[in-house]
């Protein structure tokens, strides 16, 4: 049965794949060398973790097995909550995640090695909240999100808000009741959503829980009056990006990359790739060159045709020093 | 086996052939194994089932009691915690000493004043990435921010101290004023306490009225100190000179907010906020400061307040006295603060508050008494008695935990699950799980007068610490699952935020202070919900189409027909769900109203077509019978078409012009919907009622009619029991709205894109052949010679069918069902994918659900092995695993019955 969800979740990404936009041009920071090919990598690659960066991952690991033909790759997403555990368990080397870890999944890394794992920021995401296309909504405040995802209001309107009426659209949008898409409580978007623009308030039971992200946008482009959120990177023609603000008195900021860099944008973050590495020791030539990869200039093209945000050559240069590698740049 | 010549001279093989034996032996135990094994095999995954889930019912483990008797001082502190592997702790007093001692001999490791001159009025904690952060007030009338944590490093044995050299792995020693550990042969483990403060600001002054503006400043974010903009605030200025004492403050941290509240002897309650803001490029952080004051009034004999908290989002500021009065100051709104409320939390004018602390997530308020009752408040949108429909956030006390007596002297809250330990003044020590309400243990009796100063729990949540005046105590804890609880699983639960108890469930989040809610109700509930409607919809085709091709068709037919049913149960479900989810969800959304018509216009064209042929002159029907069969294929079509024509005008007629907003409740009356739901059952009643009432006359007149004349009448009859139907729906309508009834809000609701009718729909496509092809069997094993005795005593087709076939058959047909329903209560994929997986317990049939299978697919591989949600999710498999075997032993029970009858035929 898991093996048909797979099948289901690889349809579907590869209608939204097919689909997939060119958003603004993003440029990835010159400064990112290329990446130069050494001797003595094989092996295999195995990660298990979020489904936000599955498509990425496999981009990059097409890359890297193209420059190293011999080695083996096994890529595995279903949620971020899926990459502390397999890293722990050891059945897997790569942890891509949406979020960060949760102390309780530090605290049983902890427990098995004696020390913490390593986050390296791969790439910048903005969590967009999508429409259907013919929506005419200027834009959101994260309070109205609330009220129209969350049973609990933390961010204070007065009512629960249940038709696009009451966002102020007029004519046959009026009438429609809104209706919601979201992630599995499994991935990081779910988590960061609800941190981020529910103020940790719970979700309403009406939400209707995708699989993955594309399932959202398939949700919001097939259903007239659905409102969904997930990554800026499963963006598709039939489904709109609505901008946001951080309350009513803030200007609604559009999900362009400018704004992400800013921190203007109120729901971006950086996408991870959490890796088991002892301080102080040298990482295996396998994951060290992948890592290498992923911070070049073909690593960061690749988060680019993605639909992401690539990483500055600065964090780049952090990252990779940060985790022993001798950066060259 | 007489011996001798036989009587016919044919001498019989005495001996069955070798090989006859071997195969008898081979297949009898072939067989045994296959039976033995299923049985096993079943038990077996009922058994693991069991053996998951079972530690969920496991109390909480708590080690014994370390009590070392040596005091580290005799009075109160402020606040007391310990290091992650719990060797040492440190308690900070009110005339600013920090004490760090040992866990295990009580030794102290270090005192140090914090403040030279300084006392401590006031004094705030909260947790923050990496460590506890403090604020603490000044009888000056300032306040210091600064962080009082542990910070552990790693020394190979080769560059450790001589005296360390010795030392076994596992133990742990003291190192100046730290605390080594040996972890491996190779490594120590140093833990130190560090204790840092930043330069006093005055918030005396209150009103702060020059920084009520936005002030923006660029800090540096460092990793590792909080990049701390106390300076930058231009409404903070250095400590005033007249004395007004800090009384009471609080703050709390976050990623990218810092908030504190301060209230001062001379009645000054002022809220102030800093908000950061990263840049991802860069790494720079901006802040922005704003101040404002609250309208404080003092509350007439009860002096100063006691308490001072803010909320988790710093949208409130709380503000209570020792009689339990409480007021509320919203916040949210900077520019303009207001009071929002007033509580009383005791409601009790005979006792005191003695403790008001924060669980987890700063949410929910603890308030102990003096009568040792803790009761948890939080803020939830509730109901009052106003306007209609309008709520209010108002606190509500959720949860009550009875005292015995002595007061609550001190509560302390675990900083990763909503446990909190509570100290009694007659030195008993309680852990409570406040949303189970369990008692997950007593960590210590009562005995005379030695109260609990203070608790705390190990960063790690796996032990404990408590103080009194006369030693420090140290427990090992190991709360296990203590969310679960048979209450907790299966009745309403009271969660954080809610206005009143509820069937929740939602398992997980992305952060450490999410309270888990796992109520099975609304899983088991969709579970029903998606059996019953497919069920619904499956089970009538499918049985009618066993009987029509077993008993209607020719043998030729049916032999097509059968194998082509059964190539529909090679659909994959998942593709069927995707299906559902992607095509069929929208274009039913889209056309809703003919989906519904079509349910009544399509067997009504067949009914129609069938009187239509019998109208037919008897040579042109027997010459073309070969045709009745596909011509009954033309039915669908007309049928789809007439609900095409149909459905503008039903929508006009029934739901006033837009079905959509009809269900939302925007718009129309409810009795047009009573008039949609009625007429098929009217159809029914009409034509059971008529054929009841007036069968044996017309039977009796007709007698001696022509066969033209009778399919005329026949035509006739079914349109005026068109008719009859239609005004006996339309009177039931009239009455049912007359009295008040709405369809709305019940079995109809408002229209949600994946709904149950899509998944019951599809789902009935999924059970179909199974049901159909199993009843058919059972039909067509029904003894020839019945058949032939009905037909020849004169019976038609149809009564042998109904009469005579299927009561033989029943227990086949019964069987046939059970295992469509068994096959639905189970099916996952179509549900996960069409159904929303919205947890809900409605039974609307415009409105999704979520199964107990669904919801393990969608789970079981996040949940963290072990944990209470992967336990959990185990004993919904079971609670699945136990609905299944009911209703199979019941419905071999049924069976068995039906069986007994048919053969005694």
């Amino acid at each position: 049965m898991r093996k048909y969800l797979g099948v289901a979740l690889l349809i579907a990404a590869a209608l939204t794949m097919a689909a997939n936009p060119v958003l603004a041009q993003v440029q990835v920071d010159p400064a990112l060398p290329q990446y130069k090919p050494v001797p003595g990598v094989s092996g295999s690659i195995k990660s298990v973790g979020s489904d936000t960066l599955n498509n990425l991952m496999t981009l990059w690991t097409e890359g890297f097995k193209k420059i190293y033909p011999n080695i083996q790759i096994e890529i595995e997403g279903k949620g971020s909550s899926t990459a502390p555990p397999a890293l722990i368990a050891g059945t897997s080397n790569l942890g891509p995640m949406s979020r960060k870890m949760k102390d309780k999944e530090l605290d049983e890394f902890e427990a098995k090695f004696g020390y913490k794992p390593i986050a390296l920021p791969t790439s910048i995401d903005m969590l967009a909240v999508f429409a259907n296309k013919d929506n005419p909504i200027k834009g959101l405040t994260l309070p109205q999100l609330d009220a129209i995802f969350s049973k609990s209001r933390k961010l204070g309107l007065a009512e629960d808000i249940t038709s696009w009426a009451q966002l102020g659209l007029k004519g046959e949008w009026a009438n429609l009741p809104i209706s919601l898409y979201g992630r599995n409580a499994a991935s990081g978007t779910y988590g960061y959503f609800k941190e981020h623009a529910l103020g940790k308030g719970d979700y309403r039971d009406s939400v209707k829980e995708q699989p993955g992200s594309s399932a959202v946008v398939q949700g919001v482009a097939s259903d007239k009056g659905g409102l969904g959120y997930s990554g800026i990177g499963y963006k598709t023609a039939d489904v709109i990006a609505v901008p946001l603000a951080h309350d009513a008195s803030s200007p609604m900021i559009p999900a362009t990359p400018d704004y992400a860099y800013t921190g203007e944008y109120p729901l971006a973050r950086y996408l991870y790739i959490y890796v088991n590495h002892k301080p102080g020791s040298n990482l295996d030539p396998l994951r060290r060159e992948f890592i290498k990869y992923v911070f070049s200039a073909q690593g960061q093209q690749d988060v680019v045709k993605d639909g992401y945000f690539p990483v500055t050559a600065k964090i780049a240069r952090e990252t990779l020093e940060y985790i022993g590698i001798n950066p060259g740049f | 086996m007489a011996s001798g010549p036989s009587f016919t001279g044919y001498q019989r093989a005495k001996k069955t052939r070798f090989s006859v034996r071997a195969g008898d032996v081979l297949s009898r135990f072939f067989i045994t194994v296959g039976g033995i094994g299923t049985i096993i095999a079943v038990s077996t995954v009922a058994v693991f089932l069991l053996w998951v889930a079972f530690p969920l019912l496991k109390p909480a483990l708590i080690g014994d009691q370390q009590e070392v008797r040596t005091p580290v001082r005799t009075d109160k502190p402020l606040r007391i915690a310990m290091d992650e592997y719990q060797l040492s702790g440190w308690a900070l007093y009110g005339d600013g000493e920090l004490v760090s001692f040992r866990l295990d001999t009580g030794e102290v490791l270090e005192r140090r004043r914090l403040f030279d001159q300084s006392v401590i009025t006031a004094s705030s904690f909260s947790l923050a990435r990496g460590g506890l952060r403090v604020l603490l007030g000044f009888g000056d009338g300032s306040a210091a921010f600064g962080s009082i944590v542990y910070r552990t490093r790693f020394i190979n044995a080769a560059d450790a101290p001589a005296e360390l050299d010795g030392m076994e792995v596992g133990l742990s020693a003291r190192f100046d004023t730290a605390m080594v550990e040996r972890i491996s042969p190779t490594q120590f483990r140093v833990t130190q306490l560090e204790a840092r403060f930043d330069e006093p600001l005055s918030v005396a002054t209150g009103t702060l009225e020059s920084a009520a503006g936005v002030k923006g400043t660029v800090g540096q974010a460092d990793s590792d100190q909080s990049a701390a903009p106390a300076d930058t605030a231009d409404g903070l200025e250095p400590a005033a000179e007249a004395p007004n004492p800090v009384l009471l403050v609080d703050h709390l941290d976050s990623d990218s907010d810092r908030v504190f509240a301060a209230f001062t002897a001379d009645g000054t309650l002022g809220i102030h906020r800093q908000r950061a803001r990263e840049n991802l490029l860069t790494g720079e952080v901006t802040y922005r400061t704003t101040s404002i004051p609250l309208p404080y009034e003092p509350l007439d004999g009860q002096g100063q307040p006691k308490f001072l908290k803010l909320s988790g989002l710093g949208d409130s500021v709380m503000l209570a006295w020792e009689n339990g009065h409480l007021v509320r100051f919203n916040t949210r709104d900077f520019s303009s603060p207001s009071i929002e409320e007033r509580v009383d939390l005791l409601e009790d004018s005979t006792l005191r508050l003695t403790a008001l602390e924060y669980l987890l997530g700063r949410t929910t308020l603890l308030a102990g008494d003096s009568s040792g009752r803790v009761r948890a408040w939080f803020p939830a949108n509730v109901e009052t008695g106003g306007r209609a429909g309008r709520l209010k956030n108002r606190m509500v006390p959720a949860h009550t935990f009875p005292g015995e007596g002595s007061p609550v002297a001190c509560i302390g809250s675990s900083q990763r699950i909503r446990t909190m330990g509570v100290g009694y003044g007659d030195g008993r020590l309680d852990l409570f799980h406040v949303t189970s309400h369990k008692l997950l243990g007593r960590l210590r009796e009562g005995a005379g007068d030695e109260p609990v100063q203070a608790v705390a729990f190990a960063p790690k949540d796996d032990g404990l610490m408590a103080l009194t005046r006369g030693g420090i105590l140290h427990w090992e804890v190991d709360p296990l699952h203590p969310e679960s609880t048979f209450r907790a699983l299966f009745t309403r639960v009271w969660y954080e935020g809610a206005a009143e108890p509820q069937h929740v469930w939602q398992s997980s989040s992305g952060t450490d202070d999410f309270e888990p809610k796992f109520g099975m109700m609304p899983l088991i509930f969709g579970t029903l919900k998606a059996t019953l409607f497919s069920l619904f919809l499956g089970v009538p085709i499918a049985l009618f189409a066993a009987i029509f091709t077993s008993e209607f068709l020719n043998s030729t037919v049916r032999s097509r027909v059968k194998p082509a049913v059964e190539l529909m149960a090679s659909l994959p479900s998942v593709v069927l769900g995707f299906l559902a989810a992607l095509v069929f969800a929208p274009v039913v959304a889209d056309h809703l109203v003919v989906f519904l018509v079509s349910f009544v216009t399509i067997p009504v064209s067949f009914l129609f077509g069938a009187r239509v042929w019998q109208l037919l002159p008897q040579q042109f029907t027997l010459r073309h019978h070969r045709w009745r069969f596909p011509s009954m294929f033309l039915g669908l079509p007309l049928g789809a078409l007439l609900a095409f024509l149909l459905a503008p005008a039903v929508e006009w007629i029934c739901f006033a012009g837009d079905v959509m907003r009809w269900l939302d409740g925007q718009i129309g009356e409810a009795g047009g919907g009573w008039l949609a739901l009625f007429f098929p059952l009217a159809c029914f009643g009409a034509a059971w009622g008529t054929s009841r009432v007036f069968g044996d006359l017309v039977r009796r007149v007709s007698m001696n009619w022509s066969r033209q004349r009778c399919a005329l009448f026949d035509l006739a009859r079914f349109a005026a029991v068109g008719l009859g139907a239609l005004l006996l729906a339309a009177a039931a309508a009239w009455l049912a709205s007359a009295l008040g009834f709405d369809p709305r809000g019940g079995l109809i609701d408002t229209y949600v894109q994946r709904n149950a009718l899509v998944v019951g729909f599809v789902m009935g496509f999924a059970i179909i052949p199974i049901i159909y092809t199993i009843s058919e069997d059972a039909l067509t094993a029904v003894p020839e010679h019945l058949r032939s005795a009905s037909l020849g005593a004169g019976a038609t087709p149809w009564q042998t069918a109904t009469r005579v076939i299927v009561p033989t058959a029943m227990s086949g047909l019964f069987s046939a069902v059970m295992i469509g329903l068994g096959r639905a209560v189970g099916e996952t994929m179509i549900v996960l994918m069409a159904a929303g997986n919205t947890p809900l317990m409605e039974w609307n049939v415009f409105n999704g659900f979520r199964t107990l299978s669904a919801n393990i697919a969608v789970e079981l591989p996040e949940a963290v092995r072990d944990s209470t949600h992967y336990r959990t999710l185990f004993l919904t498999a079971l609670v699945l695993f136990a609905m299944t075997f009911v209703l199979n032993t019941i419905a071999e029970i049924i069976r068995m019955r039906f069986r007994k009858k048919a053969f005694e035929l």
